[in-house]
């Protein structure tokens, strides 16, 4: 499998365009960066939890030591009276760890945020986001088995998954919060014991006449009898304050999709001289 | 290569990290490679793409315009990998390349992106070596 990314990547790196120095440090494959909590060191895997290089912040827009830039306010055209204590704030962003902190803004416009004490309240916000997209109710990805509900020791059986780009509109802390998520990666567990993942292809669905052929996220049952077959599917989310710049959510949620039972059974060919008319103790019948 | 960038510390990583990109844009506006080569190990992933791709438009009389780099931003946490490398970050932009053979202008690459790119340096006989120099993330 490692290979077969391999190849894929260096495909898609070899179109028109590449050679900048960018596209040269792209690492082949799915790779995704992953930040020790302990080190702080990055470390690369062809597939993992997304971390995001760049830290985030939001401050006043159009305020100087709490006096109003009327000016300012009709630049922009903006006014945050959807709830009290509407205040005008840029987005912005910088490199994590940076020192001297370079910070560019994310967008052409300010927002707004809705808090007496906008910085003070920045945190607590950030907090509420994460544990609301931990606890979002992401549907899961649908799984589909090919064949089933029975399938056959020694060839392979095609499992995929289904899952779909979410959106959830709440409010937190009386700000309009928007969380958009996208699946990424997904674990196959065959139920046999093998757990293949998590890997960044959902695999797809094959045509009939072609069952039984190796795919992507395909397995090979070595013993018959009944087993669940059940899949895990990763989302990554980004969100968005009162309508202001997307703002990547470190880390990922886990949801798992109910599993179904496949059945293994063996086949075997006999040749017969009679029917089972003829012959009722005769091999099946 | 800058003193500041010679010193085994965070602030001499970054000074360090900032000074390679001088080296890799020379390399793209020069075809030269040697002073990157210098400051690079042998399993470094942007400079050898680089390398290559260099060889490929340099080669039979052929030249680039553009390809400056400018960094917007570098920073370290001065974090320990588990190969014993240091690690810093870095963001810039690359003016777009145009790349001229002996016929004229071939094809311009790039469109002026902003990257962050993570640098796994050792430092090794007084002196900074690139070991990695990988890409996170383009930005929007």
């Amino acid at each position: 499998m490692i290979s077969l990314s391999l190849i894929l990547g260096m495909l898609a790196g070899s179109g028109e365009g590449a050679g900048d120095l960018g596209s040269e440090g792209t690492v082949q494959g799915n790779a995704t960066f992953y930040q020790d909590p302990i080190s702080g060191a990055w470390a690369t895997f062809q597939v993992g939890l997304p971390d995001d290089p760049m830290q985030y912040k939001y401050e006043a827009a159009c305020f100087d030591e709490n006096n109003g830039d009327i000016d300012c306010f009709v630049r922009y055209g903006l006014e945050c009276n959807a709830g009290p204590n509407g205040r005008l704030v840029w987005w912005s962003s910088a490199l994590k760890g940076d020192d001297n902190p370079v910070w560019e803004r994310l967008s052409e416009a300010p927002t707004c945020i809705y808090s007496e004490d906008p910085a003070a309240f920045e945190e607590r916000l950030r907090g509420e986001i994460l544990r609301a997209f931990q606890e979002a109710p992401i549907a899961p990805g649908s799984v589909t088995l090919q064949p089933s509900p029975h399938t056959l020791i020694g060839a392979h059986t095609n499992v995929y998954v289904e899952a779909r780009p979410q959106v959830f509109e709440m409010e937190l802390l009386g700000q309009s919060i928007r969380i958009e998520v996208e699946p990424t990666e997904y674990t196959f567990n065959y139920g046999d014991g093998t757990v293949y993942g998590p890997v960044s292809t959902p695999g797809g669905p094959v045509p009939e006449a072609r069952w039984g052929e190796q795919t992507a996220t395909s397995h090979v049952y070595s013993q018959t009898g009944d087993v669940p077959v059940s899949t895990t599917t990763f989302f990554s989310g980004q969100y968005s304050v009162n309508g202001g710049p997307m703002i990547p959510i470190d880390g990922r949620a886990e949801i798992a999709s109910p599993s179904q039972i496949l059945s293994v059974w063996r086949s075997e060919s006999r040749n017969v001289a009679d029917n089972c008319l003829v012959n009722p103790s005769g091999v099946g019948c | 290569m800058p003193e500041e960038a010679k010193v085994e510390s965070k602030e001499g990583l970054v000074a360090f990290a900032r000074y390679w990109y001088e080296a890799a844009a020379y390399g793209y506006e020069t075809g030269e490679v040697g002073p990157l080569k210098e400051i690079s190990g042998p399993d470094c992933t942007a400079c050898n793409g680089a390398y290559s791709t260099l060889a490929t438009w340099f080669e039979d009389g052929g030249w680039t315009v553009g390809g400056q780099i400018e960094v917007t931003s570098a920073a370290s946490e001065y974090a320990l990998t588990e190969s014993g490398n240091r690690q810093a970050l870095v963001m810039f932009k690359q003016v777009p390349i145009d790349v001229y053979g002996p016929e004229g202008l071939i094809r311009t690459v790039g469109q002026g992106d902003a990257y962050i790119q993570l640098i796994d340096a050792s430092f090794r006989d007084g002196s900074w070596i690139a070991m990695d120099v990988v890409t996170m993330k383009q930005m929007p």
